[in-house]
């Protein structure tokens, strides 16, 4: 559950940012001093993770589950690759140009898709995938099917200060702060009024609309902001690999989110986050040894969603709460 | 020139109709299931490339043509008894947790697929290698044969449902579970029967498919993409929608064929399906409540 519970361990506010402020320190640390290997891997971990808060912000709080959300990491992929070949404009303004226009889509498609609920939606979102990963497929003069486009991103000067790509100390804290930016950003919405209506929208959609708001408008609010977070995490994924194709818009890169909020929890933002870098390093060294990781990582799932479908935060969570009930005593 | 347009118009009109009885097959399945227990079944396609993998399997092995058509289905819809009442039924008439967990049934099985059957496309014999004069045409016979077999099954489908006292429960519980329970139907084992029917219809889709397509791992989605076109648009739950719209769908994409790519017909479909769920988001032959 998204509210933080106003009582005991998690009333204290220092308490409760310290490992926070831990984790940040290690990753600024490892920045600084880290093999090349852990920071590209951590790199990957960061940048994955702005996908999985995206639709963590439609899953996890609003309760639209789509299952095509690869669709705007493709959208936002080439609309970066297209904006960095045509505006000739510094790559952090492309950055959000691909950004942005991934969310106008995401709007236009919203249209579409968000007056249908529960299995429709669904459905309707898996479609919408297909389609533009068969576009992407077929297009290949613009989007170079499944072989891709390769790009060069021109370092930036600002004063003295140049800032490259290609130096991975300055990368990793470039994708840093995008990652950090993203989930303060998405903090702040769950936390005001307006993520407090996503949430009921969640809970009981039809209470949210007897009570008189437009759920309408709140969920397009919410499928808009997360095709913007996907926009921007596969225009980074493509700055960061040099490389965009059509296969970015593939199904699996749809159920990536899925898998890895389900484990880290939805519905917890630092949920998905974590789950991302659980999944991302287990693959990565579970992937060398055995070819078959998918069995592992679907026997998980089922494993999580019978037990613990609140993921491990909300695992942990739970845990911590009743022990606080414990140490309090009776009433 | 026009004699070659005929011809050709004649062969994917058959084409059509013949992929169209096999995909109704899985679509059937699809639908069924989700009427009964609000389950989205991402793992179909995967079911229905067991299906055909395990024919392949069993036609190398053994050369035996009948046992392929017999034993995966078989097979495939234990898994589906064991599916349903282990894995999915905490989840049912939540349809986001149950995308999840087919999703996660849908990875295992590709791996598993993977590792026994290995990454490579196979191919399996056609095992009736002759060819019929219709239309003017030389149409392979193991089409029509696939083709009346899967026409075959519906009809006995059809009377199962309709005709028999465990359909009668089927269409009870669809219409409302609690009730059913209270007039003494055995829901549970019911939604059990009922999913594994499903699986097996898809395994089956699968065998009789396998000698007509390539078969792979990854081959399921597609399948699937198209089995939820054919039942979004002839609406969820509807047996006569899934029909009715997998012969028209396949039919329409195979003759667009003639000119378009395969992807492209594909595309076409897709356009046709989202500008009839936008005028009724229903489906054709939808339920009119929610």
């Amino acid at each position: 559950m998204p509210q933080s519970s106003n009582e005991g361990f998690f009333f204290n506010r220092k308490i409760r940012v310290l490992p926070y402020l831990f984790t940040l320190a290690l990753l600024v640390f490892l920045g600084v001093i880290g093999p090349i290997h852990i920071k590209t891997l951590i790199m990957e971990i960061m940048i994955w993770s702005i996908y999985a808060l995206a639709f963590d912000l439609l899953f996890g709080y609003t309760g639209l589950f789509s299952y095509g959300q690869a669709l705007y990491f493709g959208v936002g992929a080439y609309s970066f690759v297209f904006s960095l070949r045509h505006l000739s404009m510094n790559f952090i303004i492309c950055l959000f140009a691909a950004s942005f226009l991934t969310s106008v889509l995401a709007a236009l498609l919203g249209l579409l898709i968000i007056k249908t609920k529960g299995a429709y939606f669904v459905i309707l979102t898996i479609i919408f995938n297909v389609i533009f990963y068969l576009l992407a497929m077929d297009l290949t003069w613009l989007t170079g099917g499944e072989d891709g486009i390769s790009i060069e991103i021109p370092p930036i000067t600002i004063g003295k200060l140049c800032l490259s790509l290609n130096n991975p100390t300055t990368s990793y804290f470039f994708y840093l702060f995008f990652s950090l930016a993203t989930l303060v950003f998405l903090k702040r919405i769950v936390d005001s009024p307006v993520g407090r209506v996503l949430f009921s929208i969640k809970v009981n959609e039809e209470r949210a609309e007897y009570i008189g708001y437009n759920i309408y408008a709140y969920k397009m609010f919410s499928y808009v902001m997360s095709g913007f977070f996907c926009g921007l995490s596969g225009a980074l994924y493509t700055s960061w690999a040099r490389y965009a194709s059509a296969s970015y818009f593939s199904i699996i890169i749809s159920g990536e989110p899925i898998v890895w909020s389900l484990i880290g929890g939805p519905g917890t933002l630092i949920g998905p986050v974590i789950g991302t870098a659980i999944i991302i390093v287990l693959l990565d060294y579970l992937s060398f040894y055995w070819k078959y990781y998918l069995i592992l990582i679907g026997t998980l799932m089922l494993v999580v969603l019978r037990f613990s479908p609140r993921g491990i935060v909300g695992f942990l969570k739970e845990r911590i709460e009743v022990k606080l009930d414990d140490c309090r005593g009776p009433p | 020139m026009v004699e070659m347009f005929l011809s050709k118009l004649a062969f994917s009109l058959l084409n059509g109709a013949v992929w169209g009885l096999i995909v109704s097959l899985i679509a059937l399945g699809l639908t069924l299931i989700f009427g009964l227990m609000g389950i989205i079944n991402i793992a179909h396609g995967d079911l229905y490339m067991f299906g055909a993998f395990l024919s392949w399997y069993i036609i190398n092995y053994t050369g035996n043509y009948w046992l392929s058509y017999l034993v995966p289905p078989l097979l495939i819809g234990l898994l589906g008894l064991f599916l349903e009442k282990e894995v999915l039924r905490p989840f049912e008439d939540r349809p986001e947790y149950t995308v999840i967990a087919t999703i996660a049934i849908g990875y295992i099985l590709q791996h598993i697929a993977l590792a026994i059957f290995g990454g490579s496309t196979q191919v399996v014999r056609n095992p009736v290698p002759a060819s019929l004069h219709l239309f003017g045409i030389e149409y392979p016979v193991y089409r029509l044969f696939a083709a009346s077999a899967s026409l075959l099954l519906l009809t006995v489908l059809w009377l199962i449902l309709y005709r028999t006292t465990f359909g009668l429960w089927i269409r009870a519980t669809m219409q409302d579970k609690e009730i059913a329970e209270t007039s003494g139907i055995p829901v549970n084992r019911v939604c059990m029967v009922t999913f594994a029917l499903g699986c097996f219809l898809s395994a089956l889709g699968g065998s009789l498919a396998a000698p007509i397509v390539q078969i792979s791992y990854l081959m399921g989605f597609d399948v699937l993409v198209l089995a939820f076109i054919v039942v979004v648009v002839g609406g969820l739950g509807s047996l006569k929608g899934a029909l009715v719209t997998s012969l028209l769908i396949s039919i329409l994409e195979n003759v667009l064929s003639i000119y378009l790519t395969p992807l492209e017909s594909r595309l076409f479909s897709l356009a046709l399906m989202v500008a009839i769920l936008v005028k009724k988001p229903t489906g054709i032959f939808g339920r009119q409540t929610e």
